[in-house]
């Protein structure tokens, strides 16, 4: 009978153990900065207009340099060991030059699939929290002095998540063993913070972008056309939905044009009603329904969605 | 007659105790990082406890451990050399009476010694130990095993994890 009872009390544990859900966690990629690429020589520029444009060639600094790949190598494994969800860089490149290879050989065999614009964007490696690495040496004599920051900024809001910076002086280290040493003495700090941002993401609910565009030819505007006899204009209507479903009402307005509408810093719960953990483009799905229910247009969902960015195009046929 | 001698006895071991309980020096301490005891590998700490006592024969080892893993607790630990080391932030920040039940055992069972070890093996050196007015303060060099430690809380359910917060 005991052994029974001992059984049955570990299946229902086993049972509660199973049903707990979990949400999706924001991925962080970690990036040699802009200003190192641009230092040793690892960025194409070009001219744009009159506006100088800057591209990263991270696969040739991760061939050509040993530091930067230690001391990523290094955060990465602190971001590991804390339980983050975390991707390498260099992987990503890695299996971006793989498809783009399978690509052409499926091309050349006259079974090439049409690729868009938004592909190649999809492609990019995309963090939900990028983390920048950056260091410079300066030699003099056989010592060196060796800056570093290493700063975490929310992708979709722009927020600074984390950051830290130091200088080790004099050091008659190897390069590589400073930066490993500097990484494992800030970390720590550098982690809680990015902790303390979870906390408030958990509390006050995920921080998400939404935006609204007019499709081609539907000559539709935001900001003139009006839902019924209340003067509410789309885009009020628009915002008071966003407003209505977020948590404790958080959202601001983005950029309001008469062809787009952007919401941000909109806060959405990671659960929905049912306890099932949800994203930004399933919380926004009922924006769909009533927009069309008020004004009889179709809302479809766009593309290039991801954890903190939703999407729609309004007016499709 | 034996009454007498249980008398004396049991009042010589409530003294005992007492005295014993007496012995024990309360959580008075300082942690300090120098510059020249940096682990260059994640995960690990190694840094200088400073006890403070009024017996220096009570300020052991173990007391200097139990002390060292007390301060990254609950208080943290400030960097010396704030170019290459940054803060330890506490592990825990609501304090010991967040969890009270949990840090008595936790203590008194000497459990924090498997996340600590001496360094040379609590060799001390010229210095380490010191008359503060009517207080002696010994140092003592230590390593903890912070990862292990963190991981231990959050398997207690006494921090949480990152993947713990995005749970329910």
């Amino acid at each position: 009978m005991k052994k029974k009872i001992i059984l049955f009390s570990m299946l229902c544990m086993m049972a509660i153990g199973a049903s707990a859900q979990q949400a999706a966690m924001p991925t962080i990629i970690v990036f040699p900065s802009d200003t190192w690429m641009n230092d040793h020589g690892y960025m194409d520029k070009f001219d744009n207009d009159g506006e100088t444009e800057y591209i990263p060639k991270y696969n040739d600094a991760f061939v050509q340099t040993r530091e930067m790949g230690t001391a990523i190598i290094a955060v990465q494994k602190v971001l590991e060991e804390r339980g983050f969800q975390h991707e390498d860089l260099q992987s990503l490149l890695k299996d971006m030059k793989r498809e783009r290879a399978e690509e052409l050989a499926n091309a050349a065999d006259g079974d090439g699939a049409e690729k868009g614009a938004m592909d190649e964007l999809m492609q990019q490696a995309r963090p939900d929290i990028r983390v920048d690495l950056d260091y410079a040496v300066k030699p003099f004599g056989p010592r060196k002095n060796i800056s570093f920051t290493l700063k975490a900024v929310d992708a979709y809001c722009n927020d600074q998540v984390a950051s830290c910076e130091g200088t080790v002086e004099g050091t008659m280290d190897p390069v590589d063993l400073a930066l490993r040493k500097v990484v494992a003495g800030k970390i720590d700090d550098f982690c809680q913070r990015i902790m303390d941002y979870f906390a408030d993401l958990r509390d006050n609910g995920r921080q998400i972008t939404v935006i609204f565009r007019v499709a081609d030819g539907s000559g539709i505007d935001f900001l003139r056309d009006e839902i019924g006899d209340d003067e509410d204009t789309y885009s009020d209507f628009l915002y008071s939905w966003v407003r209505k479903h977020a948590v404790n009402k958080a959202a601001k307005k983005g950029r309001q044009t008469k062809k787009m509408c952007e919401y941000k810093n909109v806060r959405i719960p990671f659960f929905n009603d049912e306890g099932d953990p949800i994203e930004g483009e399933d919380w926004a799905k009922g924006v769909r329904k009533a927009f069309k229910a008020e004004t009889g247009i179709k809302v479809a969902k766009g593309q290039g969605n991801s954890l903190g960015r939703v999407n729609f195009l309004v007016g499709v046929e | 007659m034996k009454k007498i001698l249980l008398f004396i006895a049991a009042a010589l071991m409530i003294g005992g105790t007492a005295m014993a309980k007496d012995d024990v020096p309360d959580y008075d301490y300082e942690l300090s990082l120098a510059k020249e005891n940096v682990a260059a590998t994640s995960g690990f700490k190694v840094f200088k406890v400073w006890s403070f006592g009024k017996k220096k024969e009570t300020l052991t080892q173990e007391i200097g451990m139990r002390n060292a893993i007390h301060g990254l607790l609950f208080k943290g630990l400030a960097a010396a050399d704030v170019g290459s080391q940054g803060n330890v932030p506490a592990l825990v920040p609501d304090g010991y009476d967040s969890h009270k039940e949990y840090f008595d055992v936790f203590f008194a069972n000497g459990e924090f010694k498997q996340f600590i070890q001496l360094t040379s093996r609590g060799a001390q050196q010229a210095g380490d130990v010191v008359k503060v007015g009517k207080k002696y303060k010994v140092g003592l060099l230590v390593q903890v095993n912070l990862s292990a430690l963190r991981k231990r809380l959050e398997k207690d359910g006494i921090i949480e994890s990152a993947k713990g917060m995005f749970r329910r």
